[in-house]
């Protein structure tokens, strides 16, 4: 009974709202995803045209910043397959083991100055889409491994390994770009 | 228990390991300071990354753009299918009430389908490389270095210009216009006074001759073993070019000879001398008066033309009006509004008009036909209704099935080709005018390119992209609009849009303009979309 109420009221969302309120988190997702501003853009619009189209799917039971941050993932990501002819962008390359190498460099700190945030953000830029997607959805996203892992269609210890290696070269770059400030 | 590996640790401070192992993981961590360190250090990155990635939302420089809603977009959908159509009929009525209604009939010629004009100078040009193959060879290996560098630049500065699209444009044409001027062999470059060749000089090479800010009439009385490209206000050839001539002016009058062909474009074009070959003329008026004799064919296309000399092959002419005094070796072709065949005229072969009404046709006493004498009339006659055929619509079921086949490898092959961002009116005459730049440039480009530089594998290269364009185009918007209607994307939203488009352009009256329009934004809005494809990267500051 509660579903079918729910299935009802979608209809009446006012999306001029829904859009305004949202408008910005998605587009920025999509600016992480697409690392293009004008793809990003375009992603965003079409985004909230196809939130449109499938309200009724909308489960009031989730927030709907969830939803729409998960329909935008799954645009984004499948216009980052149709890019690459390799529609395998997330699989685990040969000879890439699940248990990498324990000397990488360690943990940036929590209290990497407020001010370097720009430096993190550039850095997660230049990474590729291969580790910057999945660093997107963990962090920006804040979504678990399970859900990444349906997103991108591979397994959940790849995800591990994907999120793992990712901040070892986000952790380069920053190095490379500044002096290190580490924990330990 | 050993320590865990640092991977471990990081998946533990995320809290997704695995339940049994994750226990074991706290336990070792209760006697461990050094993992306890580490999965303390994971955890605060964590928490830093978090809050890093996600301050961009805090940030207020972004301007949140007007939602086009769905709704509104099958609207826009609308409002695209009455604009072109309004403009179509715009178009047929503005021109129907300012010439009068019979007088579009006239203008019949203006239409790429009669467009001898254009075929002549496509056949001129292979002839000419043919004729010219090692030159050719040469030629067509400087162009392209020319060109790789020309794209090399261009795509330079499309990443400076990012968003100037039409500036890319003008970019385009300007590099095209420079390859053009390439010398494929010995070019002597003159200007302004210096352009005039006095009848004493002989020149063994080609010359471009151009006016400066003084000078701007430029006479050629010497003899010029090469060929000739030359720019003026008034053009006076009164010596001996041995090659082709290309003149642009005002007024061209060629009194001499020229060994090669003539291909003038002027206000006024009059030839009173002797040409080896063809005479290419696209002048409002063009005379070829009685001593003018032309060796190969003779192809005008302007308001008027007189034609009193004599051509050893055919005539071919379109334009408002020809008036035949003399004598044509083999065939005449004319297509426009009036053609008078003087006493004095000679056909070798047979006459072809079409023109609008049968008394458009004037054929004085005298005048002698060798062959048949055929006019074909415009559509002023009621000729059969296609739409009473069933081959016709045979045909457009063809047309249907063959668009869409193409559309979906297509779609396939370059699925970016997708408009996805064309909501607004102010898009779409955007995409018209850069569709109209690149409907209008490339064949100017590619005519300069095969008779000038001899770059004829590349302008034939060119017009087959632009021919393939042109046919594409109208799928992308059939494929817009397809989607747009039923607000899916798949096979059957496409074939939607094909039938659409297909049925407009089959529309009585406008069709033929639809179908215009529609190229024109099509070919701008492919444009627009390959730009931004291309464009992607180099992601500022966000």
């Amino acid at each position: 009974m509660v579903e079918a109420v729910a299935a009802q009221k979608p209809v009446g969302l006012d999306f001029e709202l829904i859009y305004n309120t949202h408008y910005r988190r998605v587009l920025n997702l999509c600016r992480y995803l697409l690392n293009s501003p004008d793809k990003a853009e375009d992603a965003a619009h079409e985004v909230f045209l196809r939130a449109q189209a499938k309200q009724a799917s909308y489960n009031h039971a989730f927030p709907l910043s969830t939803w729409l941050l998960k329909i935008a993932s799954n645009y984004c990501i499948d216009l980052l397959r149709r890019k690459t002819a390799e529609h395998r962008i997330f699989d685990s390359d040969a000879g890439e083991s699940y248990e990498p190498p324990a000397q990488g460099a360690s943990p940036l700190g929590e209290v990497l100055a407020a001010e370097r945030g720009n430096d993190v953000r550039r850095a997660l830029r230049s990474l590729t889409e291969k580790y910057r997607v999945p660093l997107v959805l963990a962090y920006y996203n804040e979504l678990s491994y399970e859900e990444i892992s349906d997103i991108l269609g591979v397994e959940r210890t790849q995800v591990a390994v994907l999120i793992f290696r990712g901040k070892e070269h986000l952790r380069q770059r920053l190095g490379e770009s500044q002096g290190k400030e580490r924990l330990r | 228990m050993m320590c865990p590996t640092e991977f471990t640790c990081a998946v533990f401070a995320e809290g997704e390991l695995p339940e049994a192992e994750a226990r074991e993981v706290a336990r070792h961590l209760e006697n461990c300071g050094k993992c306890g360190r580490l999965v303390s250090a994971f955890r605060g990155e964590s928490r830093m990354l978090v809050q890093h990635l996600q301050d961009i939302d805090l940030e207020e420089s972004v301007v949140v753009p007007e939602f086009a809603s769905s709704s509104s977009q099958s609207l826009s959908v609308v409002g695209f299918a009455l604009g072109v159509i309004g403009l179509a009929l715009a178009f047929r009525l503005s021109t129907s009430i300012l010439f009068g209604l019979r007088l579009p009939v006239e203008l019949e010629w203006l239409n790429p389908r009669e467009w001898v004009l254009g075929l002549g100078v496509a056949v001129n040009a292979a002839i000419y490389a043919i004729q010219n193959a090692d030159a050719v060879v040469a030629g067509a290996v400087q162009t392209t270095v020319l060109l790789t560098l020309g794209t090399a630049a261009l795509i330079g500065t499309a990443r400076v210009l990012r968003r100037s699209m039409t500036a890319n444009s003008i970019l385009a044409a300007t590099v095209a216009i420079g390859l053009t001027s390439s010398p494929s062999h010995a070019i002597d470059l003159r200007r302004g006074a210096a352009a005039s060749i006095p009848a004493t000089e002989t020149i063994d090479d080609s010359v471009v001759a151009r006016p400066d800010g003084k000078i701007k009439n430029i006479d050629v009385a010497g003899t010029i073993k090469g060929d000739l490209i030359v720019f003026g206000d008034v053009v006076i050839i009164s010596g001996t070019v041995d090659g082709d001539v290309i003149a642009f002016a005002r007024r061209v009058e060629v009194s001499g000879t020229v060994g090669g062909s003539l291909y003038g474009a002027a206000a006024i074009l009059n030839v009173s001398g002797r040409v080896g070959r063809n005479m290419l003329g696209a002048a409002s008026n063009v005379n070829l008066s009685q001593s003018a004799n032309i060796g190969g064919n003779t192809i005008t296309a302007g308001a008027e033309s007189v034609i009193e000399g004599k051509t050893q092959r055919d005539l071919v002419s379109a334009g408002g009006m020809l008036d035949l005094r003399g004598e044509i070796g083999r065939n005449v072709h004319f297509a426009g509004g009036q053609l008078a065949l003087g006493g004095s005229s000679r056909v070798g072969g047979n006459l072809g008009a079409r023109v609008g009404k049968e008394e458009n046709v004037k054929i004085a006493e005298g005048a002698v036909i060798a062959g048949k004498k055929n006019v074909t009339l415009n559509l002023a006659t009621p000729r059969p209704s296609r739409y009473l055929s069933v081959s016709y619509y045979v045909w457009q079921i063809v047309r249907v099935v063959a668009a869409f086949v193409t559309g979906l490898i297509l779609f396939k092959l370059f699925p970016a080709l997708v408009l996805t961002r064309v909501h607004s009116g102010m898009d779409w005459l955007k995409a018209g005018g850069i569709g109209f730049i690149a409907l209008v440039t490339i064949p100017v480009a590619f005519i300069i390119l095969a008779v000038t530089i001899i770059g004829l594998p590349i302008a034939l290269l060119s017009l087959a992209l632009w021919a393939a364009g042109i046919y594409l185009s109208k799928i992308v918007v059939a494929e817009f609009l397809g989607r747009s209607i039923l607000k899916t994307r798949s096979a059957i939203s496409l074939l939607a849009g094909l039938i659409l488009v297909v049925v407009a352009v089959n529309l009585p009256w406008i069709g033929g303009l639809i179908n215009f329009l529609l190229i024109l934004l099509g070919l701008g809005a492919l444009a627009v979309s390959i730009y931004r494809t291309r464009s992607q990267e180099g992601f500022a500051e966000v």
